[in-house]
């Protein structure tokens, strides 16, 4: 896992190339803002991409607010990331990790539109 | 200061004024600059997209797809012809059926030049175009780096399907894969996807060139199956793909 001590959220936007959200775990009123934005962006369409180790990106599919944690799609071969969360049965057919949000990097791209 | 005393709105304004609304709204990924000539084209279920969808400048004046008069010809089918090197399409026009050629090579030419005059438009930044290249260079080999800084391009493999993506500037991506025997490659499809949305007739999408390209990166790394889903796959003939 792309682990930091700080979490953050780097949003592509239109005028700015992209907006970056840091937010200190030990700071209440950061966390509290950021996880407002994560499920904001998650009911709006947005698609959210924790990066995990060897450049690998790990598709949000929801958000734990009461632990603050992004549930990622499991994806074979993260040996450090299995090490630290444990895996979740399968649900329909797919594992599931719970990623702290404090401490993890993600990309969020906004809803797409085929050219 | 007096309104006689202020000039007229510049592009910059007009830019950090939307950006400005959109993030009050919560709209993160911020609100697409209209421009001139090129109508909006965005995806029907962003909520901006009942205000701008099809809007560009006309002069001063805002227009939208709507308020044209003139009606489309209904196409009742379509397909390629490699002989004429046009797309033929037989539309009703005017109650009647008649064929339509559209040459590839003009189409081609016309999306170069009208992706060129997005770049001459308002609608991006070089500032903006600048922090994407470091979001980007972070994501990929130094290697991969170099690469699209010396050509727009670079190649990057995916470990689950083992299809080989070019990624490239303002051009669709292309998804490669090698022949059965080895010999050579094949162009499965050309990709063309943009977050938020784009420009018509053009291959511009509403966010600098580059975050399409971290786009269209994220979502191969993330979810292949989903990036494919989303994204309008061209056959590498038409003059959409880019090639």
């Amino acid at each position: 896992m792309t682990h930091t001590d700080n979490g953050s959220l780097e949003i592509l936007n239109v005028g700015a190339g992209h907006l970056k959200i840091e937010f200190n775990k030990a700071n209440p009123a950061e966390v509290a803002r950021a996880k407002r934005m994560v499920e904001d962006m998650l009911q709006r369409g947005y698609a959210i991409f924790v990066h995990a180790e060897k450049g690998r990106l790990l598709p949000v599919r929801r958000f734990d607010p009461k632990t603050a944690a992004y549930i990622v799609e499991d994806v074979p071969g993260v040996e450090e990331m299995a090490r630290e969360h444990p895996v979740r049965p399968p649900k329909n057919g797919r594992r599931t990790r719970r990623i702290p949000m404090a401490t993890a990097k993600a990309t969020v791209v906004g809803r797409t539109a085929g050219g | 200061m007096g309104d006689e005393e202020r000039g007229p709105l510049t592009w910059a304004q007009v830019r950090g004024a939307l950006q400005a609304v959109a993030l009050e709204r919560d709209e993160w990924a911020g609100y697409p600059m209209p421009i001139r000539d090129f109508p909006l084209r965005l995806n029907p279920r962003q909520p901006m997209a009942a205000m701008l969808q099809g809007a560009y400048f006309e002069g001063e004046k805002i227009r939208g797809r709507d308020e044209e008069s003139a009606p489309s010809p209904t196409v009742r089918n379509e397909w390629y012809s490699h002989r004429y090197q046009a797309r033929v399409m037989i539309a009703e026009v005017e109650g009647r059926l008649r064929a339509l050629m559209v040459p590839a090579v003009g189409t081609r030419n016309t999306l170069t030049i009208n992706t060129l005059g997005v770049a001459a438009s308002p609608a991006w930044t070089a500032e903006a175009e600048f922090t994407a290249m470091e979001k980007l260079q972070a994501l990929i080999t130094p290697h991969a780096w170099t690469c699209y800084v010396l050509t727009g391009g670079f190649l990057e493999s995916s470990d689950r399907s083992g299809v080989v993506y070019f990624f490239r500037k303002l051009r669709p991506t292309l998804a490669l894969k090698a022949t059965a025997d080895g010999s050579d490659t094949k162009i499965l499809a050309a990709l063309c996807l943009h977050p938020i949305g784009y420009y018509e007739q053009t291959w511009a999408g509403v966010m600098v060139p580059t975050d399409d390209v971290i786009a269209h990166v994220t979502l191969m790394r993330g979810d292949e199956a989903d990036f494919w889903r989303q994204a309008n796959q061209h056959p590498a003939w038409v003059p959409e793909a880019g090639i």
